[in-house]
């Protein structure tokens, strides 16, 4: 039994919203990567980085982030198996925001230059990732959506019911039990709260058997009240058919 | 760096079992001013009601009590 290719998962996320023929395929496993571990809170990205490679997540959880001039962090998005984590950087020049490991990171490295020759000779794949940013960016507009006008009930409540569902999409869980790989200082610099409110939002969460949780997994007791409770529609995920509406 | 617990007495009671790292006594203190403001708003907000005796206890570690920071200690209602 041959073991799967280290950029398999990478593999399944691109090819999970647009076909690619064995021809590229082949193309996507010959390309030179570099793989590394980094420990959590380790550093991926700096902002002012010159850009000059892209970064596969293989395991473990990132985030992307934006530091204030006063020092206030507000995390923008939360990253995971298979997501091609700084293609935000492909084709600009520095970096404009900080991406560091939430928990231990498997990671690999792909010179820019490669990504951009492939692109170049693979059209398929040039509109693969090209799918994958424009994914990216619905769930950025989702996260100002929720940062900026909803409740703080509703903005918790929807991000356990997208990393739920970004979670089954990547093949890391099948529900209902699921990784949550942040602090509640995290989850307060990802929903513009600050840790105490997050802390008294997760126990209205809890007593209204939405769900339990201990500090590193969440378990979803009721997903349509968990869906309702974070004013959470699926459809800005644009996931694959067969998991927009699954079975928790 | 010390590792503070603020736990909340509002309408429930919410135990943090989490914490968070202060530099001192003074700089937790400080922020669970901010964020007993932060509550007591969200209150209006949310129920249209501020009740002055709740509050937000500071703890280092489990045992030692560095304060308690009341609502109407630190909202000014003025009429």
């Amino acid at each position: 039994m041959t073991a799967p290719h280290t950029l398999s998962p990478l593999f399944r996320r691109l090819t999970s919203r647009t076909p690619l023929s064995p021809g590229d395929r082949a193309a996507l496993a010959d390309l030179p990567f570099r793989t590394t571990s980094i420990d959590p809170g380790g550093y991926i990205v700096r902002e002012g980085d010159k850009a000059n490679r892209c970064c596969v997540l293989l395991s473990g959880f990132v985030y992307r982030h934006k530091i204030t001039g006063d020092g206030d962090r507000q995390i923008l998005s939360i990253h995971l198996r298979g997501d091609a984590v700084d293609l935000q950087n492909g084709l600009l020049d520095h970096a404009d925001h900080n991406v560091q490991a939430l928990t231990r990171a498997n990671v690999a490295f792909v010179a820019r230059k490669a990504i951009v020759d492939l692109c170049a000779d693979r059209p398929r794949i040039a509109h693969a990732l090209w799918v994958d940013t424009l994914v990216d960016a619905a769930i950025f507009r989702e996260w100002i959506v929720n940062v900026g006008r909803r409740n703080a009930r509703q903005r918790i409540a929807h991000l356990f019911c997208e990393m739920a569902l970004r979670q089954e999409a990547a093949g890391l869980c099948t529900g209902p039990h699921y990784v949550w790989p942040m602090t509640q200082v995290q989850v307060g610099d990802a929903t513009g709260l600050t840790a105490v409110h997050v802390n008294r939002t997760l126990r209205d969460l809890k007593a209204e058997k939405l769900i339990t949780m201990t500090s590193t997994d969440v378990r979803i007791e009721n997903w349509a009240g968990l869906q309702e409770a974070g004013d959470f529609n699926p459809g800005y995920l644009h996931l694959p058919p067969g998991f927009a509406d699954p079975e928790l | 760096m010390p590792r503070y617990y603020m736990h909340i007495y509002n309408d429930v009671d919410t135990t943090d079992e989490e914490g968070a790292d202060f530099a001192d006594d003074q700089c937790a203190l400080d922020r669970a001013v901010a964020e007993a403001r932060g509550l007591a708003a969200e209150s209006v907000r949310h129920h249209g009601h501020l009740i002055l005796s709740h509050r937000i206890d500071v703890m280092e570690g489990s045992d030692r009590m560095i304060g308690s920071v009341y609502f109407r200690d630190v909202v000014e209602i003025i009429d």
